[in-house]
């Protein structure tokens, strides 16, 4: 059932579940180029603030999996876990298919495929999905073509527009919402679809190291500068890097942390005795492209790709991820792989 | 509660010996089940934690043998003294599955400091001859600093069936010159024969090769892949290789099951 509800009584209904509420929203001048904006997951005082009619730049996911986590305290000779306080409020996260179906293959890395990771539960365990609807489909966008459309995991989902929105609830600790509400007719403008220009076509069947060693990969020795940005705003990139401190004013106290590793950035496969892999940069591009649209669902079963487009967005050479793809399938076709 | 899988225990450091310029072993305090080839993850608490795979495993205590790389955990790792404590978590991957390898005649290649996650293996079939009917060892360094565990080697030169070779001279009567791969074809195969090739990448890669033609089968060859693990989990991503993580999968990979994984 859909309903309707205006800004005010939304947010006046909301707060009284008492949730916060994150989503995208506009942050003024803060874009990567001078006089443009940018648009990320944060707080929401009014639902009003949430941006519906375009596409948010960076993901969720730092809401699960932060840039940087503390892991460990240490005072002196004693190993600590952090003390939580009471920040485990569920959090009402509005986010759009892509980044709702991300959050599968999130969940697959760290709670399902190995040791289940206790800090990424926690801040999982918070996480109560709203799902939006995506007025048309956003440059790059390609989740169609990696069945992360029409994600249906959600605490509810809403339609927004310039008068309210219109929502249907799953969980019932958002059945307040709907209370004293008429139904109302709606079809929820979905599935999502791929942009016109960044429709891909997966490559079928087994891939082995011939589609490594193909000369498709080699343009991207000379076009990525290995920077890495694609990692860093991909919703599913999970990898990571130990890293202890200590303080400079107390060194015998410091902490052990994680920081968000990327498989593009020279270091990244390095082992002590100098050794590493993929040395090319055209080699980190397959590693990556592979990873998401080939390797992660031999292991899992599903795409760890979701289609957001991001890593196309940002990507300072104009490397369209798309076009890495419909390259490997063409090669593909022609039975060179 | 779930412990937490990343919280590492502290344990007495018993000893810690030189092997070479670079190269020490630590031994720990350490009385849980552990299988030649499993590493673990070792860390000085405000310096870091790193993969080190297990280079003897005893009654109760385990080896581990470092290379001080010059980075910021090894060299403070190496310069603790026997009666501090390190921090330990572990024992991670699968190890050798001596079940595959019993009673088959056995052919053991170690390159450099891949001498050291192969070693447990070696050292239980040097305890249990019984095991094999047939143990032939070649051990490769690139020249005479490096060689590893040289008490060991001079006990397992005893039995015989080892081949020591040095990439580089000078002569030395002991020790032939010249790449371990070279050496395979003077190595004696049934059908049953089992090999396990453990070392750096090239190594490993010309070694397999000499193996294959010299009549080894696919399934019969066991490798044991190295890789930055940081956290033993399946979380970090670091070690996968196509759809495998090392540090779950592996490091002991079957040849025929993993020669088309690739980094």
């Amino acid at each position: 059932m859909f309903f309707h509800l205006d800004y005010e009584e939304a947010d006046r209904r909301l707060t009284q579940i008492g949730c916060l509420l994150i989503g995208p929203t506009l942050h003024q001048g803060e874009g990567r180029c001078s006089d443009t904006d940018q648009i990320r997951y944060s707080r929401l005082s009014s639902l009003r603030q949430l941006v519906w009619n375009r596409k948010s730049d960076w993901s969720a996911k730092e809401l699960v999996s932060p840039q940087r986590q503390s892991l460990f305290y240490f005072t002196e000779e004693m190993v600590s876990e952090p003390a939580y306080g009471n920040d485990l409020q569920p959090i009402l996260l509005f986010l759009r298919s892509c980044d709702l179906a991300a959050f599968k293959a999130l969940d697959q890395v760290y709670l399902n495929g190995g040791v289940a990771d206790p800090y990424y539960r926690r801040l999982r365990s918070r996480i109560r999905p709203g799902l939006i609807s995506c007025p048309r489909p956003f440059e790059n966008c390609f989740c169609r073509s990696v069945g992360a459309d029409g994600e249906e995991d959600y605490s509810l989902a809403g339609h927004f527009d310039e008068d309210g929105i219109v929502l249907t609830v799953k969980n019932p600790e958002f059945n307040s919402l709907s209370l004293d509400r008429p139904a109302v007719d709606f079809r929820w403008p979905a599935p999502e679809s791929d942009h016109p220009e960044a429709r891909v076509e997966l490559p079928e069947g087994d891939l082995d190291s011939q589609a490594a060693d193909h000369d498709l990969w080699r343009e991207y020795d000379e076009r990525c500068v290995a920077c890495g940005r694609c990692n860093l705003v991909c919703p599913t990139c999970t990898c990571f890097t130990m890293q202890d401190i200590h303080y400079r004013d107390n060194p015998a106290n410091g902490e052990r942390r994680r920081v968000w590793a990327s498989c593009m950035i020279d270091g990244f496969s390095d082992m002590a005795g100098g050794h590493g892999f993929r040395g090319r940069y055209g080699d980190r591009m397959r590693f990556r492209v592979l990873h998401k649209i080939y390797d992660f669902k031999k292991r899992h079963g599903f795409h760890m790709c979701v289609g957001c487009g991001r890593c196309s967005d940002v990507c300072p050479q104009y490397i369209s991820f798309t076009g890495a793809i419909n390259k490997l399938t063409a090669a593909r076709r022609r039975g060179e792989i | 509660m779930t412990p937490n899988p990343y919280k590492p225990e502290k344990y007495l450091l018993l000893d810690i010996s030189s092997q070479s310029a670079t190269e020490y072993t630590l031994r720990v305090r350490f009385d849980r089940p552990t299988l030649p080839g499993q590493f673990f993850e070792v860390s000085l608490p405000k310096f870091g934690e790193s993969p080190f795979s297990v280079s003897e495993i005893g009654p109760n205590y385990i080896d581990m043998t470092i290379r001080n790389a010059g980075g910021r955990v090894t060299p403070a790792v190496t310069a603790l003294t026997a009666g501090q404590y390190i921090h330990i978590r572990g024992p991670y991957g699968n190890g050798f599955d001596l079940g595959e390898l019993r009673g088959r005649p056995l052919i053991i290649a170690a390159g450099g400091v891949g001498l050291s996650p192969v070693k447990p293996l070696i050292d239980h079939f040097q305890a249990h001859p019984e095991e094999t009917p047939d143990l032939q060892i070649l051990l490769g360094f690139k020249k005479a600093e490096d060689i590893l565990f040289r008490p060991d080697i001079e006990k397992w030169r005893a039995r015989g069936g080892l081949i020591m070779s040095l990439d580089q001279g000078p002569e030395d009567p002991d020790w032939r010159i010249g790449l371990l791969p070279q050496f395979v074809k003077e190595t004696t195969v049934t059908k049953d024969t089992a090999a396990v090739v453990v070392g750096p990448p090239v190594m490993m890669k010309f070694t397999i090769a000499a193996l294959l033609e010299h009549q080894v089968a696919e399934e019969s060859i066991w490798i044991s892949q190295e890789r930055k693990m940081c956290c033993g989990l399946g979380h970090c991503g670091h070690c996968k290789i196509s759809h495998s993580y090392v540090c779950l999968d592996g490091p002991v990979y079957n040849y025929a099951q993993s020669k088309d994984l690739f980094d």
